[in-house]
């Protein structure tokens, strides 16, 4: 007989309307986790921060006999320079792991018609992309946000007992919010460029492309222009740099903030855009 | 309480009129959707599903009215998709959990009731393993458990036996009645007409759009009518052309031919045509009208009218 003996009872619990999409991020995220490369590729990529936290120490080492000398003569907080550069390199870190791990996130579904499975269920459109974006929001918040978090608590904590604190923990929040708005950025991008195939494989390579290419043209740029800041805006990653740059150090930009700011949004937005006109026209995915 | 309560429902792609002014009420039970392809099931259970928009017309589900109330309507019923739908490398008792999850369980309760479908479906000993690895027996099943998992009122099985061995198809048949058995409705879209015939009390047929027929599988076998099953030397086409002719239903099914009589006549009909025309018969005998002779009987007399307008 097929029917297992156990009979089935019918569930007779409360069904709630909410939380369905913290409940694709979260499935999401951990799916993403559930991949052997993710959880190697995390562990090679956390080598950076902890390079960063080993970085903390030896500073702290460094300044320590001179930390209640350098407050006392009205010496300067530390400038934001370390900061700007470990923003770099996680959002490098950020586009590896995405490249890797991410680009499936709605090309899967569109490959193995998962949209039936959703919709299906009581769920409105605009929570599946919402749970999706949180999955991936999530996943890139390991090796941008997680360790924003350590690097700049430790920096706070090694500079607490002096003046500097207020300037450190300006820092530690303004590059929190540059890693948050770039995860951000590059999730929407991502979720738009895996929105527009079923074939994860050209996810990853326009992703790479979008990554790449408008570095190598931003060098071009700025080898012509001898090395002028506008050429940084030719580039992803150079925007966020700008920002940092701006936000972070007292290094003279000539490119007014709101330039990268805006390049920024409008990459977001149209990684935005591309989800919404994919999910806008999936009616009747069963 | 209505299954379904359908007011001149019509679905249009631009000119092509997918569903024509279905009008029908259903009350709780175990419903056959057949009809041939392109008949348009698929669009009308996605319509009550509400994953399209109708274009006029009113439609209730459940008591629920589309599309103010989609998303209950959604929550109340289970739907097990024709193709695989699942990321395969999720494990089983995720997949389900989250099904149960996107329903609106409780994650906890989720998890414990996914074991518990899983258990009952026949996977228990599977329930960690990675979808991918699935044999299609054990696909299917995973998708009834999906299903199922919240508790639905109404389920809707799209092809539940596609691509299954015989015993395979025997099990899961097994299943989806034990499943009826526990109040639990269910809507059956197949081309397997046995296999509706073995679960299903109702059937509704559509054709081109419409509706052909909604009712008792067995007020359609046995609403009178007097089928007779023949079979001739060589000379099969040349008798139904000549039974047509006289205005007798006759469906050719395989070798033989499935003829409708009028109540009161005994075959004498046949005889007389056959000896009239020297036409040799090997098998004469009555016979019980098939769901399937009914079906295409219908689907016959439904297309020959379409092509007289």
């Amino acid at each position: 007989m097929a029917i297992h003996e156990q009979n089935y009872v019918r569930y007779e619990g409360d069904l709630v309307d909410r939380g369905a999409a913290f409940n694709i991020a979260w499935t999401s995220f951990r799916v993403f986790l559930s991949f052997t490369r993710t959880k190697l590729l995390l562990l090679a990529l956390w080598l950076l921060p902890i390079g960063g936290i080993i970085a903390v120490f030896i500073e702290y080492s460094v300044r320590n006999s001179q930390l209640g000398a350098m407050a006392d003569a009205g010496g300067s907080a530390p400038g934001g320079g370390p900061m700007a550069v470990f923003i770099q390199m996680q959002i490098f870190s950020l586009a590896i792991l995405y490249a890797s791990s991410g680009c499936g996130v709605i090309s899967d579904d569109l490959r193995y018609r998962t949209f039936q499975l959703y919709f299906s269920k009581p769920l409105e459109k605009y929570e599946y992309a919402l749970g999706k974006f949180g999955g991936l929001f999530f996943l890139g918040s390991l090796v941008t946000l997680l360790p924003a978090l350590f690097v700049g608590g430790l920096r706070l904590a090694f500079y607490a007992r002096t003046d500097f604190v207020g300037d450190l923990m300006l820092q530690s929040l303004s590059g929190l919010g540059i890693l948050t708005g770039g995860t951000l950025v590059m999730s929407a991008m991502l979720m738009g460029l895996s929105s527009l195939t079923a074939h994860t494989r050209y996810v990853v390579l326009s992703w790479l492309g979008v990554i790449m290419v408008p570095i190598l043209l931003s060098i071009i740029v700025s080898i012509a222009a001898e090395g002028t800041d506008a050429a940084n805006l030719w580039s992803m990653t150079g925007n966020l740099w700008l920002v940092s740059q701006k936000l972070l150090t007292e290094d003279e930009v000539t490119v007014p903030l709101i330039a990268p700011l805006g390049i920024l949004l409008g990459l977001g937005g149209a990684g935005v855009g591309m989800v919404a006109r994919r999910i806008s026209r999936l009616e009747g995915v069963a | 309480m209505l299954l379904f309560d359908l007011e001149n429902l019509q679905k249009h792609y631009g000119r092509f009129e997918a569903i024509k002014g279905i009008t029908l009420q259903i009350e709780e039970g175990s419903i056959g959707l057949l009809g041939p392809n392109g008949a348009g099931k698929s669009t009308l259970i996605k319509t009550l599903l509400g994953l399209l928009d109708f274009s006029r017309g009113s439609a209730q589900v459940l008591g629920y009215r589309l599309p103010d109330e989609k998303l209950k309507i959604r929550q109340a019923i289970g739907y097990m998709p024709e193709n695989d739908c699942y990321l395969p490398y999720m494990s089983a008792i995720d997949y389900v959990s989250f099904g149960g999850q996107l329903a609106g369980m409780p994650r906890a309760e989720a998890f414990r009731r996914a074991h518990e479908v899983l258990y009952y479906v026949g996977l228990n000993e599977a329930r960690y393993r990675k979808l991918s690895g699935f044999s299609t027996g054990m696909k299917q099943r995973v998708k009834l458990a999906q299903a199922l998992v919240h508790g639905p009122r109404l389920v809707f099985l799209d092809e539940p036996t596609n691509g299954l061995d015989p015993k395979g198809r025997d099990e899961m048949l097994d299943l989806i009645n034990d499943v009826k058995s526990r109040g639990v409705n269910i809507v059956l879209s197949s081309h397997l007409l046995a296999d509706v015939e073995r679960v299903c009390e109702k059937v509704i047929m559509m054709n081109q759009g419409e509706i052909v027929h909604a009712g008792e599988i067995e007020a359609l076998k046995d609403d009178g009518k007097n089928v007779f099953e023949v079979s001739t030397k060589t000379q099969n086409k040349e008798l139904k052309a000549l039974l047509e002719e006289q205005g007798l239903d006759v469906l050719e099914e395989g070798l033989k031919l499935k003829i409708t009589l009028p109540s009161d006549d005994n075959g004498q009909l046949i005889l007389e045509t056959a000896r009239e025309h020297d036409i040799q018969l090997r098998h004469f005998m009555h016979a019980e009208l098939t769901l399937e002779a009914a079906f295409l009987g219908i689907i016959n007399k439904h297309s020959h009218a379409e092509a007289e307008i």
